[in-house]
């Protein structure tokens, strides 16, 4: 069974996704409220997507992508899609390399979420 | 040099203004009314020797007439005769025929008399050593000796000729009369003295009015003059205060520029305020419309009509706050100066079905009809899909809330050259063309319309559009009325090649 980190400080935004995930998509599912968080769980291993808001208590999604980098270079490639509630001006390099393939606007329906799952596990 | 002289006697250095102006204009008034008086006075004695010649001739007139013709003596000399005949005298006569002239006496006696006696002066050349009829008779008639008869007044006498006819107009000879020059200018000096006398006093009299209202007015422009050469020193006496202005205006400048920079960051943290508050309400929303529509799909199990119902409830509205929110915190950021674009080629097709699907339950609800028109599926346009999406949005948003029960609304795009026109369309109430003016702007809201369903919102919804629209190149119009409804175009530019 695959495993989506959702990487998210609102905790109804990431129960909502989990809910989603779990219950319609049959994933096993893995939460962060920061990025130090999130990091400690992908060092753990084992995580297919990542879900990853980009307005969070300790940094955006350049700033995870930054410590990705330096800590955990080998899950760059896991598919990532950043969910937001602010429209981002454009995916920039670093996210590309961060393995970043879009983003998706909150709030965002439950085909969408599905479609951009889906998207991310073919990638994989 | 001399004229300088004369100034600067007649107008010291140290002299006040508004003296140097009267004593100006007097002694110009004062030579142009010398001039005029000379001028009059000319005149006058021209015009008092021309009457005394005319005067001459016609007592010469008048006497031949008395001696020759039938006169009446008993009529007055005329005026001009009375006042000038001092100075004309009768001098002499010359005829062909003396005996004619002697009977011409021998009749006339008493018109000689009358004639010589209205004279007060006059003359009658004589012949000492040869008695003339004519002189005997003057003789006679006027009583006077012939020693006052022999010699002229003092001074020169002009003598004019006065042709004598008898009433056959045949010549008989002439009558000399003479006037005396001396008397003349003698008289003439006289007038002109009284005449200069008069003209003074008036000229004084003006000259004196003159100088007061000059001398009056040159007061108050003198005043007036001192004032502002006070305010001109004063200026030129602020010479260090120059450098006080320039301090003042850098000190202005540097202050501006301050409260530029924090016009700048307020606008700057308030973009970022805007942001905030776009993730923050947001977040909970996603929980709100996510959770309402992961139960309908019957992701915690069956649900009920009646739930279903609720459910719809809340994702409808939660779908109208998430527009209004979004409708202005996108004003908000148009306003600012960038606005994130991601413009790329895109299927027109796609992003009206979305937008009619996003509508299709209310659509249903409402008992509207819809119709999708694209002629061409595969039309592709130049633009930022999501912001084209908003546009769509809102317009079919407002067509639906004004569309009555089976009523149609329609929507579509077709390509014209290099842009795609977009159009919603709708059967609804229609706006009257003198409100239509303002439609497209801020907080405007179409007076006396009111939606068949819905709120009616804050009227930022079109305003927003045209933004829209506008930022990505492109036009937005309406066209309405009361009978047909509504339809709103915009247009976007076509597919582009090589987007830039």
């Amino acid at each position: 069974m695959s495993k989506i980190l959702l990487i998210d400080d609102d905790a109804a935004s990431r129960g909502f996704f989990k809910t989603v995930a779990e219950k319609l998509l049959m994933m096993d599912t893995e939460e962060a409220g920061s990025i130090s968080e999130a990091i400690d769980r992908i060092a753990e291993g084992g995580i297919d997507v990542i879900f990853l808001d980009n307005t969070l208590s300790d940094g955006d999604a350049n700033a995870f992508c930054a410590r990705l980098k330096q800590t955990a270079p080998e899950a760059m490639a896991i598919p990532k899609y950043v969910v937001t509630g602010a429209h981002p001006l454009a995916c920039s390099a670093l996210w590309t390399e961060c393995g970043i393939l879009g983003f998706l606007l909150k709030p965002c329906s439950i085909d969408e979420i599905k479609a951009t799952v889906n998207k991310c596990l073919s990638k994989k | 040099m001399l004229i300088k002289k004369i100034k600067e006697y007649l107008l010291p250095g140290n002299m006040s203004l508004r003296t140097k102006i009267t004593i100006a204009a007097l002694v110009y008034t004062a030579l142009m009314l010398a001039v005029l008086t000379s001028m009059i006075l000319h005149l006058q004695k021209e015009n008092y020797r021309s009457r005394a010649i005319q005067s001459a001739r016609q007592i010469a007139a008048e006497f031949s007439q008395s001696l020759f013709h039938k006169w009446d003596t008993t009529a007055p000399l005329s005026d001009n005769k009375e006042k000038l005949s001092q100075y004309t005298m009768l001098s002499n006569m010359a005829f062909r025929d003396q005996n004619i002239v002697y009977v011409a006496f021998q009749d006339a006696d008493d018109k000689i008399a009358y004639i010589v006696k209205s004279l007060p002066q006059y003359v009658w050349m004589m012949n000492l050593t040869k008695t003339d009829p004519y002189t005997e008779r003057m003789l006679r008639v006027t009583g006077e000796t012939t020693r006052s008869f022999a010699s002229y007044p003092e001074g020169l006498v002009t003598e004019y000729l006065n042709v004598v006819y008898d009433k056959d107009k045949k010549f008989l000879g002439v009558i000399k009369i003479g006037i005396s020059e001396k008397q003349v200018q003698e008289s003439i000096i006289a007038i002109t003295r009284n005449t200069l006398v008069k003209i003074i006093t008036v000229n004084l009299g003006a000259l004196l009015l003159i100088g007061i209202i000059v001398y009056y007015m040159s007061t108050k422009l003198e005043t007036r003059l001192i004032g502002i050469q006070k305010q001109a020193r004063k200026m030129l006496d602020r010479t260090p205060d120059h450098q006080n202005t320039q301090n003042v205006f850098s000190q202005l400048t540097n202050e501006l520029q301050e409260i530029e920079g924090i016009i700048t960051s307020l606008k700057q943290r308030f973009m970022e305020l805007v942001i905030t508050i776009s993730h923050e309400f947001r977040s909970p929303m996603q929980a709100i419309k996510g959770y309402s529509e992961f139960i309908m799909k019957g992701g915690a199990g069956p649900v009920t009509d009646e739930q279903m119902k609720y459910l719809d409830n809340i994702s409808e509205n939660a779908e109208r706050f998430q527009t209004f929110i979004d409708n202005v915190l996108d004003l908000v950021k148009l306003g600012g100066d960038s606005f994130p674009l991601a413009k790329r080629n895109f299927r027109v097709e796609e992003i009206i079905l979305k937008t009619v699907s996003l509508y299709a339950k209310q659509i249903q609800k409402a008992d509207i009809k819809i119709e999708v028109k694209i002629p061409t599926p595969e039309l592709n346009t130049f633009g930022d899909p999501d912001r084209t999406f908003q546009v769509l949005v809102n317009l079919l948003s407002n067509a639906i809330k004004f569309t009555p029960e089976n009523g149609t609304i329609c929507i579509g795009a077709q390509r014209e050259d290099n842009t795609v026109i977009f159009h919603v369309k709708d059967t609804g109430a229609g706006i009257p063309l003198s409100k239509q003016g303002k439609l497209f702007t801020e907080f405007y809201q179409v007076p006396g319309i009111k939606p068949e369903r819905g709120y009616k919102g804050l009227g930022i919804g079109l305003a927003l559009c045209k933004k829209l629209v506008e930022i990505q190149g492109g036009a937005i119009a309406v066209e309405s009325s009361p009978d047909t409804g509504t339809v709103v175009f915009f247009t976007l530019p076509a597919q582009q090649e090589k987007p830039v």
